[in-house]
């Protein structure tokens, strides 16, 4: 009897009332942890503006410690396999569009129309770009930024062999290489990449679809045995045959010899212009690097290249929550929300913008105009959604390396890729 | 070893305790081993009967499996021959040129100092920039060795050499030995350097010509290291990832992809961690035999 | 050693010599020049030997890159760190494998040597969890030890030929003196074997020190990275492939270690020479 009056109103109960409010008002100054993973913040263009956004972060934010991991970009996927694996904290991570789905996949990111809200991204960002994260109806991925693989070209190296016009059909294109060799001899006319077998993939892929080839469709069926693939891939031998196509370099070694104006054109995403400033001085560089579409089949189709974006995403593990004001969120929010972050990053490294704010005040730049073009009609790569997507990749690759360098017959590799992908397909159900 | 010596009134128990005490000597190293090299071992084997996959991390029981799959991969067993000549070729190599850099440093001519110091320079550097140095030396347009050729009239076109089949192999072979030569080189000074010059000096005497002083006294001298440093190359060689990698991903059309880069797209591209726990397991039973054999005449000298 | 009596041997003796030479430290000379060119004499098809407009930018941006002391001191600590606790282990399982007659020794001492033939980027994906387990994940003491993975069978096996050559005599002599197995461990055995430990020590601290792989998926931090990593973060990304900078800077990091060797080399062939001289 007495024990039961003390329990409602005894010292005891005083006590814990107490305790339980202090709980209340101090759960939301508990210091969290928060975790950002991510490459650009690593090199050497984006990192002093990111560094900033860093240090900004986390003066706001004092009580939460925030942990910035980088690892070089060709590393960078791996790695994050690795602590998702091992259920380690990321918070927010930047990924490259292809590294989504495998992601989605497995359900190891937030929904962020739920811990950012949908009417609040809606606002912020440019509606085609913001689809680009939607998968199956969850805004998995914000686009930090975005745009296709297209055709680039150099001005310098295009103006001194004499094409006035940028190729618009294959036939053109092709003229145009035999005119860049005429010319200079030791200049590459066509960059494609013939060394790393993920490379070859991306741009092999590219061609392909210009013949009107293609690999998978949605179900799984291989559609790569087709007459439209056998003459993409002999296209490709036989520009490197007749020497138009250089061997041995990826598109890294490309990139670098194209900024030294030695390459006449090659396919690459939006990271061209900043990596030709690193390369060769500065924004003076930016008049050589022209944007061109896709040569086409036909004149009239449609150039299509290849969709290219950095997320930014939320994984769900280790501790992290989805919390609508919790420190992840608010990470998310300063590193890729923030419309004067984007113009700067444009500004200092071509980095095409994804905010409608920023897009409102510097999308006129015919550089961003010609990305986003590309964007509009670009495709993802058909391996993109299937859980076994990396190794599909290898053999188209590998098939398309081997006819290229090795010597295999056009015919042969194009059955032996439909074959090994068919087995990879069926094994992976 | 455990005889004792006649005379001496020790017994059993002294013995024992000798064992003991041995035995107690190696457990540091055990518990070190058992930790960090035979559990993940273990594991990494025990992986290989089953899929795990990047999807389907959770490993489901396969039997054999994998191995099917990889026997009825030609490819695959073409890495075998592919990392027999790349072993081979390297072990063969670095031992050949570190026993004759030391044979000429151990001369002791002038500046035979600073040049066995230099020769440190490419074993200490990171292996990022020896494959970048190496890929470089051998570019297709800007490399120093097409231009020296070029020049030079053997060839009239320049070789894209890290991009066509057999030369890429032995771009890798020589760019490994470049590295390891120095570490080969001083484990044979080291042993030169004992080689007492009385014994020398006597067969100079019998009237020994150079080449008989290497041939009768110099390489048996050396045998004993020599067999070390086999058998460590050997295994290094079998190990190495990094400057393949980088030099040539394994390609061009795979014609460098060893075994222990097959192991490692397997695991970390293709996230297929049965397979290649599969692969880890026949890399080990192959070797695993001989080196057991190996082992049992080291134990019977 | 050699005579070179005649003037073709002379001749050989010296064409060796270049060629080895040439093959060893043209390639290192080549990276030096190209670190002092500008990009426009380094993509031409006839690249001087010599740069014609030399430039230190490329040591400059070396040199700016902020990390490169910290990455050049941990790769020193964990190599080091690896090569004493890789060479006491060793030392003392080889000791007693080579000298001590106990049960299982042979299948025990084939078991750890056999297990060096396993892929070691397959033992890392087991190694992760563990390490992350206790903590030692983004440690230079976690990367450490995982170190051990590279060398531990092979010194042992490397001691282990060495030991084996101790006369037991000389062991057995000295135990009817009375002396300990600790004493006898440290006054007799351990300077015979100077040369077998050096080498072990050597041969760890190699591999540590040119790992790229565990040390990028372990260390994740940017002041605890090792050179390997460090370069290919500073360097090379997906906007920057900077190769002038980063063989200017692998060279501004080989050379203090290579110095140390040569200093240390000395001792090492001391050490060698004393042990023949006691033998």
């Amino acid at each position: 009897m007495g024990n039961q009056r003390n329990r409602r109103t005894g010292p005891m109960a005083v006590l814990r009332h107490l305790l339980f409010g202090v709980a209340l008002v101090a759960a939301p100054a508990l210091a969290e942890d928060v975790v950002f993973i991510g490459w650009s913040q690593t090199e050497v263009g984006l990192k002093p503006t990111l560094e900033k956004i860093f240090a900004g972060f986390q003066a706001t934010h004092p009580r939460d410690k925030l942990e910035v991991i980088g690892f070089p970009f060709g590393q960078m996927e791996q790695n994050l396999v690795l602590r998702r694996r091992n259920d380690q904290r990321m918070d927010v991570a930047q990924l490259q569009e292809r590294w989504l789905p495998p992601f989605v996949a497995m359900n190891a990111l937030y929904d962020l129309n739920q811990v950012i809200g949908a009417d609040v991204l809606a606002a912020r960002y440019d509606p085609d770009l913001l689809k680009l994260g939607q998968i199956n109806g969850k805004q998995v991925a914000v686009p930090f930024t975005a745009g296709a693989i297209t055709m680039v070209g150099n001005r310098k190296v295009l103006d001194a062999a004499g094409i006035k016009q940028p190729p618009r059909t294959l036939e053109e294109f092709t003229a145009a290489l035999r005119k860049v060799k005429a010319w200079n001899k030791d200049v590459i006319p066509f960059g494609f990449s013939t060394k790393g077998i993920s490379l070859i993939q991306v741009e092999s892929t590219i061609v392909f679809w210009a013949f009107g080839a293609r690999f998978i469709d949605e179900q799984g069926k291989v559609l790569v045995d087709s007459p439209q693939a056998r003459d993409a891939l002999k296209y490709l031998v036989d520009l490197v045959k007749e020497g138009l196509i250089a061997k041995g370099n990826d598109r890294f070694d490309t990139r670098k010899i194209f900024a030294n104006d030695q390459v006449a054109f090659f396919f690459d995403p939006p990271v061209v212009r900043g990596f030709v400033r690193a390369q060769a001085g500065g924004p003076a560089a930016d008049a050589k690097v022209m944007i061109l579409p896709v040569p086409t089949l036909k004149a009239g189709d449609t150039p299509r290249g290849l969709l290219w974006a950095h997320f930014l995403v939320m994984f769900n593990q280790g501790g992290a929550t989805g919390a609508r004001d919790g420190a992840g969120a608010q990470l998310l929010t300063a590193v890729g929300m923030d419309a004067a972050t984007q113009s700067v990053l444009w500004r200092e490294t071509g980095q095409i913008p994804t905010l409608k704010t920023t897009l409102a005040e510097v999308g006129k730049d015919p550089y961003i105009q010609d990305f986003l073009a590309a964007a509009k009609t670009a495709r993802w790569d058909e391996t993109t959604f299937f859980a076994n997507g990396a190794e599909l990749r290898q053999i188209i690759g590998e098939e398309v390396e081997a006819a290229m360098l090795g010597g295999k017959s056009v015919d042969d590799a194009i059955r032996t890729m439909a074959r090994r992908l068919d087995t990879a397909l069926k094994a992976a159900r | 070893m455990a005889a004792l010596a006649i005379g001496q009134p020790r017994g059993a128990a002294y013995l024992g305790a000798q064992q003991r005490f041995g035995f107690l000597l190696t457990v540091p190293a055990l518990v070190a081993y058992g930790v960090l090299i035979l559990y993940p071992f273990l594991n990494s084997a025990r992986l290989a009967f089953y899929r795990s996959t990047l999807m389907a991390p959770e490993p489901v029981f396969r039997g054999l499996e994998n191995f099917e799959q990889l026997f009825g991969d030609p490819d695959f067993l073409l890495s075998w021959l592919r990392t027999l000549v790349f072993v081979g070729a390297t072990t063969a190599l670095t031992v050949a040129l570190g026993l004759g850099w030391a044979i000429v440093l151990n001369q002791g001519f002038r500046g035979a100092r600073v040049l066995r110091s230099l020769s440190l320079l490419p074993w200490v550097m990171p292996s990022a920039v020896t494959a970048l140095l190496w890929a470089w030396l051998l570019h297709g347009q800007y490399g120093i060795l097409n231009a020296a050729l070029l020049t030079l009239g053997v060839l009239d076109q320049p070789i894209a050499w890290l991009a066509t089949g057999a030369w890429a192999m032995a771009a890798v072979v020589l760019a490994k030995t470049w590295l390891s030569t120095a570490l080969v080189m001083t484990f044979f000074l080291a042993s030169l350097q004992t080689l007492s010059s009385e014994q020398v000096e006597a067969a100079r005497l019998d009237g020994a010509a150079d080449r008989h002083v290497i041939r009768y006294i110099v390489l048996p001298h050396v045998r004993n290291t020599l067999l070390v440093v086999l058998v460590l190359q050997a295994m290094g060689n079998l190990q190495q990832i990094d400057v393949i990698y980088a030099m040539t991903g394994g390609g061009p059309v795979r014609a460098t992809s060893v075994l222990s880069i097959e192991v490692y797209k397997t695991a970390f591209q293709n996230w297929n961690l049965g397979r290649a726990s599969a692969i880890g397991v026949l890399w080990f039973l192959t070797i695993a035999i001989p080196a057991g054999i190996y082992l049992r005449t080291l134990f019977r000298e | 050693m050699l005579e070179l009596s005649s003037p073709l041997a002379r001749i050989l003796f010296a064409a060796l010599a270049a060629a080895i030479g040439a093959y060893l430290l043209f390639p290192v000379a080549w990276l030096v020049a190209t670190s002092l060119k500008p990009d426009p004499e380094i993509f031409v098809k006839f690249p001087s030997l010599l740069p014609q407009h030399p430039t230190l930018d490329n040591f400059a941006r070396a040199l700016k890159a902020s990390g490169l002391g910290g990455y050049l001191r941990n790769s020193l600590v964990t190599a080091t760190g690896s090569a004493l606790l890789t060479t006491t282990l060793a030392a003392l399982a080889a000791f007693g494998f080579a000298k001590y007659r106990f049960r299982g020794r042979q299948p025990l001492m084939l078991l750890l040597i056999a297990a060096q033939m396993f892929p070691f980027a397959v033992l890392l994906i087991t190694l992760y969890p563990m390490l992350k387990a206790v903590g030692l994940l983004n440690t230079l003491t976690g990367l450490t030890l995982s170190y051990i993975v590279f060398a531990l069978p092979s010194g042992i096996y490397i001691l282990f030929t060495f030991f084996v050559q101790i006369p037991d005599e000389l062991i057995e002599s000295a135990r009817m003196d009375g002396a300990g197995e600790v004493t006898i461990l440290r006054r007799i055995v351990l300077p015979l074997a100077l040369p077998g430990l050096i080498a072990v020590a050597v041969y760890s601290f190699m591999w540590a020190w040119n790992d790229l792989f565990y040390s990028l998926t372990i260390i994740a931090s940017k002041d605890l990275r090792t050179v390997g990593p460090g370069l290919m973060l500073e360097f090379f990304g997906e906007m920057q492939q900077d190769w002038g900078a980063a063989m200017a800077a692998s060279f501004l990091a080989s050379a203090p270690v290579v110095l140390l060797f040569a200093f240390l080399q000395r001792y090492f062939i001391q050490g060698l020479t004393a042990g023949a001289v006691k033998g």
